[in-house]
């Protein structure tokens, strides 16, 4: 037979042997765990299927990183209810890589977002993280004292992690004509008024994703050299686009321009990796099975499979500590904080 | 007749039952922690609550007819939230400026706290308010003024939460028409129960002295008059 350049490529390489195969639940080598996993302290963020990932981190006792802990006379549902528990810190979803980077900046006193407090029947809501509290805050005093206060946090979590968890989410951002800030959701839907003389659609495109995520990494790496970044993509589909194209082809698009930013990120940065989250959910092995009836939400086995992936590899002693906490946990305990879900039911 | 029933804030209005010999002051004490969860049946023209909570103390057994002002004293007994441990890393966000070492919560964390713990006792209230009982709430004493350094929590914080805790409750009270007999203003001074409105005994965390007792019960009886004046006013034919 004669030579050729797949010659020395292995089953994963090959479609009919790794994929037409093989069962979704024995997919295999899709991703390399981490080797320190079980020492290395993992901060999170990002669109709403990231919250699964530190929450199994948690579950697991591996190092996550919590620096906005509850108080201890709240109880799980309470915690819950205030944004406990849900990241690292307490900064709600971030979408986008635009609002990434303005956190960080935030964070470091090099931007101050100016109208980032929105009301709604007299409370006060933090525009950055509308979902922190479902009423809201009592005056735009608190919501800056709070604020100041979690900012310290996030400085000092980007400054001490050792991997940086972050799902990208979407492109279509609302963007705040005055002062070019990046908001988490539309105005008026949780709070606050669309006034489009202030507020415009942005669907930012690749070469921007790119730039704002080259910016962020490599302020990320100028506070912490030793900081690894792990991108993954969120399999969710969009609720619903403010573009003029149909919200599947929207998805598409979305979804798509993040995929090949995380490709060239990780092609770009021997710091950078992917993790597949979004192929084992969207991908064809799945036939879809793991979707929710709307097509939309990740029902529990997707998000159990998910976790396999990147738990299940690991080294023999974290492989232990996992088998005994899935015994007795289930893994999908709690719920997806989701502010962009809110869209869907604008059409209902 | 004048029902005062709750914990222990009403035994110690009881010290100040001799200065009403002419009035009918029915008091029934119990153990606080009684009153963080009880069982309520409804009995021939009553409700009857029972608990027992603290295996070391008599078990939590009234039942409450509907006849004449009830006064409850226990909903507003705010040391649980203001000597937790948690103020020894976070304080309230409003005094946060003068605390930079701890963390700031919002009121709607501490909310939650409050109205998980009084659930029960709202309840109770919400059901003499719909069976027809005249309900008032009794405001045990502010923070007593050793309490800083009884429990080594700073004073800011003990004076931020029991004011907190004491205005939300209060709300919560108002949403369901029971009114508050307030603790006296002469008995207390930036916050603080002054030392000769607090129990005298050194390690007495919370309760008042003889002389607070005597305020409170005169104003509850002064409410109870009114009542009763209004009810003669309104049984005058127009």
């Amino acid at each position: 037979m004669a030579n050729h350049p797949y010659k020395k490529q292995g089953n994963k390489a090959f479609w009919n042997r790794s994929v037409s195969d093989t069962h979704v639940t024995e997919l295999s080598e899709l991703f390399t765990p981490f080797p320190d996993l079980a020492t290395a302290k993992f901060a999170t963020a990002g669109s709403c299927f990231a919250q699964h990932i530190g929450r199994n981190l948690r579950m697991r006792d591996l190092n996550y990183m919590d620096l906005e802990k509850p108080p201890a006379f709240l109880d799980a549902d309470e915690a819950d209810q205030l944004g406990y528990n849900v990241y690292s810190c307490r900064y709600g979803n971030i979408y986008t890589i635009s609002q990434l980077l303005q956190l960080f900046e935030e964070a470091h006193g090099q931007r101050q977002p100016e109208f980032a407090i929105w009301e709604r029947d007299g409370r006060f809501f933090d525009a950055m993280r509308p979902g922190l509290q479902k009423d809201g805050f009592e005056s735009e005093e608190e919501i800056r004292v709070l604020r100041k206060a979690h900012l310290a946090q996030v400085k000092e979590m980007f400054a001490t992690l050792d991997y940086f968890v972050f799902t990208m989410g979407l492109t279509e951002a609302w963007i705040d004509t005055r002062d070019n800030t990046t908001y988490p959701t539309a105005p008026g839907v949780i709070a606050g008024d669309y006034n489009p003389e202030h507020y415009k659609l942005k669907n930012f495109r690749y070469h921007e994703i790119k730039r704002d995520l080259d910016l962020f990494f490599g302020a990320l790496r100028s506070v912490n050299p030793k900081a690894q970044l792990l991108l993954t993509i969120s399999p969710v589909p969009l609720a619903a686009t403010a573009t003029q194209d149909h919200v599947l082809t929207a998805t598409t698009y979305s979804k798509s321009v993040l995929r090949s930013v995380a490709g060239d990120m990780v092609a770009d940065n021997d710091n950078v990796h992917y993790f597949p989250s979004y192929e084992l959910i969207v991908g064809q092995p799945t036939r879809h099975m793991f979707y929710q009836p709307d097509l939309r939400g990740v029902a529990t086995a997707g998000v159990q499979e998910v976790m396999r992936h990147f738990f299940g590899e690991a080294s023999a002693s974290v492989q232990s500590t996992v088998t005994a906490i899935e015994k007795k946990a289930n893994p999908t305990a709690g719920y997806e904080h989701c502010e962009e879900s809110v869209l869907g039911k604008l059409a209902s | 007749m004048i029902t005062i029933f709750g914990d222990s804030h009403v035994s110690i209005l009881g010290f100040a039952l001799e200065d009403h010999p002419n009035h009918d002051i029915k008091m029934l004490g119990a153990h606080g922690a009684n009153w963080l969860d009880f069982d309520i049946q409804v009995v021939d023209e009553g409700l009857q609550v029972t608990a027992e909570n603290v295996p070391s103390v008599p078990k939590l057994d009234v039942t409450l007819k509907p006849e004449g002002p009830h006064y409850f004293s226990s909903i507003l007994h705010t040391p649980p939230y203001f000597r937790d441990a948690i103020w020894k890393t976070h304080c309230p966000w409003n005094i946060a400026a003068n605390h930079r070492n701890l963390v700031p919560l919002s009121n709607s964390t501490l909310e939650l706290w409050i109205d998980r713990a009084i659930a029960r006792r709202m309840e109770l209230l919400e059901m003499m308010v719909v069976t027809g009982f005249d309900i008032s709430v009794v405001e045990p004493p502010k923070a007593v003024f050793r309490t800083p350094k009884l429990f080594k929590v700073d004073k800011d914080i003990i004076r931020a939460v029991d004011t907190f805790a004491r205005s939300h409750i209060c709300k919560r009270l108002e949403d369901i028409g029971v009114m508050v007999i307030h603790a006296p203003e002469e008995t207390y001074e930036n916050g603080f129960t002054t030392p000769e409105y607090s129990a005298a005994r050194e390690t007495d965390p919370h309760h008042g002295s003889k002389l607070f007792s005597q305020a409170v019960l005169n104003k509850i009886v002064e409410d109870s008059m009114e009542e009763v004046a209004w009810d003669q006013l309104a049984a005058v034919p127009l």
